[in-house]
């Protein structure tokens, strides 16, 4: 246990420390606004044709409303969480690869879920916009990741070395 | 992790995260005007020029933490004073979010198997240790961070340069995920401490 902790916070912190050197335009520019904010404004299209909403950069438009992504809210911290989790866990290489690509994937889902979510919240019930961003939607996707994980981890006793 | 054995978690993790979560939202302003004391200990250790004290408030847009840094030394930005002696200065965290890491550790306690009650009252109290803990780390260092935050974007205004403090970057560390990374190792550390106890004890 002691070993796999060591090993979750040191794969944390570099990946940590390698995002941060990624350049703030790249991030604003490309990820978010091709990745994260152009994805999110198609899939509100698809859901409320009639709602008017436009991806500008990394801010998700619509009326007087602006829903901006930066770092921190883009949800590298909760894929990192998950990444570290698998990479220091037990198990056969080919396990992990499948695991790792999966973890990607539902933690990139579950940001997209949270900021369409956010969206209709601020556009439809505003007082819960704040409680949802700061409180249940983080502990939320910490929690999913973490039911993720339990179903990902290996019995023990099969685990390779 | 067998199937029945990553239902049962999964059942358990989801359905203490909701209890959890809704606790939290009734009761953020009893827990915070609780650890307020401790709070304010570690605050005063984070800024030397300034007197922090702590206070819960609800406001328009919601509840929050307040801290009211009386400055007690003139603050200079290079040779131009920003903030005379005797100045009040105000800066505030969501009060909710200051709960994110109580939630995630206790949602994993409470999911963690164990074999008796007995063990999960013991869980629960290394967890409140730990929840203190990971508290006393996080919340005097989100409040302090904005404080010096502040003086970094008074400075920039200005054209001129503020020194980054040590303390802005555990914010930052913290805002980008450090506040659901340290339950996440306290609570396997919670498991590890209470079975070498219980070993100690049976031997």
């Amino acid at each position: 246990m002691a070993r796999f902790l060591v090993a979750f916070a040191g794969v944390y912190g570099a990946l940590e420390g390698l995002y941060f050197i990624v350049p703030d335009d790249f991030l604003r520019d490309v990820v978010y606004h091709r990745g994260i904010i152009a994805v999110g404004a198609d899939i509100i299209r698809l859901i409320t044709p009639e709602v008017p909403v436009a991806a500008s950069s990394n801010i998700l438009r619509s009326g007087a409303l602006g829903l901006e992504v930066v770092r921190g809210c883009d949800g590298a911290g909760a894929a990192f969480l998950l990444i570290a989790a698998i990479a220091s866990y037990p198990a056969r290489f080919s396990r992990k690869l499948l695991g790792l690509a999966a973890a990607v994937a539902l933690t990139y889902a579950l940001n997209e879920i949270r900021l369409v979510s956010l969206f209709y919240l601020a556009t439809r019930r505003e007082p819960w916009f704040l409680p949802v961003h700061v409180y249940f939607a983080p502990t939320l996707v910490i929690a999913l990741s973490c039911v993720y994980f339990a179903w990902w981890a290996p019995v023990r006793r099969h685990a390779a070395v | 992790m067998r199937p029945s054995d990553a239902r049962r978690i999964s059942a358990r993790i989801l359905l203490s995260w909701a209890l959890l979560s809704a606790i939290g939202l009734l009761g953020v302003r009893y827990a915070i005007e609780v650890l307020i004391p401790p709070w304010m200990l570690a605050a005063e250790t984070l800024g030397s020029s300034y007197i922090p004290v702590l206070k819960y408030r609800r406001e328009a847009e919601g509840e929050r933490l307040i801290m009211t840094a009386l400055v007690t030394r003139p603050i200079y930005v290079q040779e131009k004073l920003a903030l005379p002696r005797g100045a009040f200065i105000d800066v505030s965290i969501d009060a909710l979010h200051i709960l994110v890491p109580f939630v995630i550790l206790f949602t994993l306690l409470v999911a963690w198997p164990v074999a008796s009650l007995r063990q999960r009252a013991r869980l629960f109290a290394a967890g409140l240790a730990a929840a203190l803990g990971v508290s006393m780390l996080t919340t005097p260092a989100l409040l302090a961070g904005r404080f010096d935050l502040m003086l970094i974007e008074y400075a920039a205004q200005a054209g001129m340069k503020y020194d980054t403090p040590g303390v802005v970057y555990w914010m930052i560390f913290c805002e980008s995920g450090g506040l659901w990374l340290l339950p996440l190792l306290a609570a396997p550390l919670c498991v590890v401490v209470c079975a070498r106890w219980e070993r100690t004890r049976s031997t």
